[in-house]
């Protein structure tokens, strides 16, 4: 291949191809002899060094350029190895967790080491891939009465509902007072319908944890679908009496509202909805101890949320007076127990008209109600 | 050839440490390890510092300021780069310096020669090289000294055009038109005296 110079280097190689005899001379001027000991001297004008600090070391480092030796047998090991990390490291982060796992417990004979690696594979909403590791774990350990309730739930993850019933039941033959897997139990019995089933279920978690809000709800709804309007009034009140919080407990007092039962109301403070057992009075107008863990939700409320305030709303059929003094007597308990809320924070009404609740779709007036209305000055609050 | 592959990372057959090694081993606190540079380079520095200032003494003197300041801005020098070419440039500036200084470039380099010179085989051939070699040092001694700096670095030290261009702060193509200038003016400079009958 022909060489493609500049003008200038051509010039420059004519001129050295002139000059070669001078460039050779050039070449051959020998070095200077230096003076004897020069470098003894050189050596001895040298200060002590002073200590190179860290980071300049390590600055340095990064600047020097590495060399790399590799005979071809070496670099034919080398690439093998590195697709090998490669292959894994892809494996790894495409997050093929069961073959990873797989290769962690492959040969691993300890149950608890496939019952724990299931349950994180459950949690993690995997069950296809959780299965497997929690059948291990009862194989290898058939009397643990958890390990048969959580591959239970495996199976209820994958449908496989008769299954899932049969674990239950295994693991309520070795632990009769097996809190979940009774509870689960009954829930899959409810889920078939077989509500007869599902209430014997309930009642022995109940006998064993009372207030267990799961069994409490669900005991409710199956006397709604049985029809038992007495029997679910009772329940929707234990619910309540235990739980007045969250939407399950908005859900409840709906149920009894529409079973005609009013005395737990629900009312709209500020951005959420509070399910409140209705306030009781006595002769004189005072509160019935049985309501005031109720009045002290909206207290606790008010206290947490400066930016809301109260409205109590209080009917008495043909007395008003009466009403004012229910209305005081709860904005009195209120602020007594709640120092740090404003008075005027809680705003006291006795209305001449009584409360329309409409449930079921009939229309009911309640001759005495107290009513509560949390408004909010935050505007993002107000729903 | 001999000199291209010496000014590189330099590492002899005893299988000692290569420059970089040197400097990190000083930097570390090893203050006698800095004479390996010292027994490497100070022939080469010391032919350049007489070469600037004619005078062996006045060179020894200059060498020993030239390798002291590397030791002290050893800290400057980058790895990865030729550490000779770095004394090197180093050097330069503190001949130039000393030139600018004293002004008095005499031409009594070939009073060296004579002492300095290699061996021949023959009593006759050492004369007639002897004689050639004095003249071309009479040349180049009359040659300004960027000419004469560029034409020694490539031809002598064996630098390539860029390691040149970085040395005396030029471009690559000014490094070239300096060593063309001064291969010119050198072969005019050695015509004019009448030695290239004897060549």
């Amino acid at each position: 291949m022909k060489k493609i110079f500049k003008p200038f280097d051509e010039k420059l190689i004519q001129e050295e191809q002139k000059s070669h005899h001078v460039i050779r001379m050039i070449r051959n001027v020998p070095d200077a002899d230096p003076p004897q000991g020069l470098e003894e001297r050189v050596m001895s004008s040298l200060p002590p060094r002073k200590t190179v600090p860290q980071w300049r070391k390590l600055y340095r480092l990064a600047l020097t350029p590495q060399t790399v030796r590799f005979t071809p047998l070496k670099l034919v090991t080398s690439v093998i190895c590195c697709a090998l990390v490669l292959f894994f490291v892809t494996v790894w982060f495409n997050g093929d967790n069961a073959s990873r796992q797989a290769l962690n417990t492959a040969d691993m004979r300890i149950p608890e080491a496939h019952f724990y690696m299931g349950r994180s594979l459950l949690a993690s909403n995997q069950p296809e891939k959780a299965l497997p590791y929690l059948e291990k774990a009862v194989a290898l350990s058939p009397d643990q009465a958890d390990f048969h309730f959580w591959l239970g739930v495996a199976h209820w993850a994958h449908k496989d509902f008769i299954e899932e019933r049969n674990q239950y039941a295994q693991a309520i033959d070795l632990e009769p007072d097996h809190i979940l897997a009774n509870l689960y139990l009954g829930h899959n019995f409810m889920d078939r319908g077989e509500w007869d089933k599902a209430l014997v279920q309930y009642d022995k978690v109940l006998a064993v944890d009372p207030n267990l809000p799961h069994a409490l709800y669900n005991r409710g709804l199956i006397f709604r679908n049985l029809g038992k309007t007495a029997e679910e009034t009772i329940v929707w009140k234990e619910y309540l009496k235990v739980n007045q919080r969250g939407k399950w407990a908005v859900r409840a007092a709906e149920h009894l509202n529409d079973l005609g039962d009013f005395s737990y109301g629900i009312h709209p403070i500020g951005p959420v909805r509070i399910v409140i057992k209705r306030p009781s009075f006595s002769a004189s107008d005072t509160l019935l101890p049985d309501c005031l863990s109720s009045l002290d939700q909206i207290g606790y409320v008010l206290g947490n949320n400066p930016n809301l305030y109260v409205h109590v709303v209080v009917y008495f059929k043909d007395n008003h007076k009466r009403a004012l003094a229910r209305a005081k007597t709860i904005k009195g308990y209120l602020t007594r127990k709640y120092p740090s809320v404003d008075p005027a924070r809680i705003k006291i009404s006795w209305f001449s008209c009584a409360e329309k609740i409409v449930a079921n779709d009939k229309t009911f007036l309640l001759n005495e109600s107290v009513r509560f209305i949390g408004l909010t000055t935050n505007k993002k609050e107000i729903i | 050839m001999k000199s291209n592959k010496r000014a590189k990372s330099h590492k002899n057959n005893a299988g000692t440490l290569d420059d970089e090694q040197v400097v990190t081993k000083v930097l570390e606190g090893d203050r006698n390890a800095f004479a390996v540079l010292v027994r490497r380079y100070h022939k080469q520095v010391f032919t350049l510092m007489n070469r600037f200032a004619n005078s062996p003494t006045d060179a020894a003197d200059l060498t020993q300021d030239a390798f002291l300041k590397a030791y002290t801005r050893l800290e400057t020098f980058h790895p990865g780069k030729r550490f000779f070419v770095w004394l090197y440039t180093l050097s330069l500036n503190l001949a130039r310096d000393y030139a600018r200084k004293n002004k008095k470039h005499n031409d009594n380099l070939l009073k060296e020669l004579g002492d300095n010179y290699g061996e021949i085989p023959t009593q006759e051939g050492r004369l007639i090289q002897q004689g050639n070699t004095i003249a071309l040092f009479d040349a180049l001694n009359r040659l300004p000294e960027d000419f004469r700096e560029a034409l020694i670095l490539r031809y002598k030290e064996d630098f390539s055009v860029k390691v040149i261009a970085r040395i005396l702060n030029l471009s690559v193509s000014g490094v070239k038109m300096r060593i063309y200038r001064g291969l010119s003016k050198l072969r005019e400079i050695y015509l004019e005296s009448d030695h290239e009958k004897d060549i």
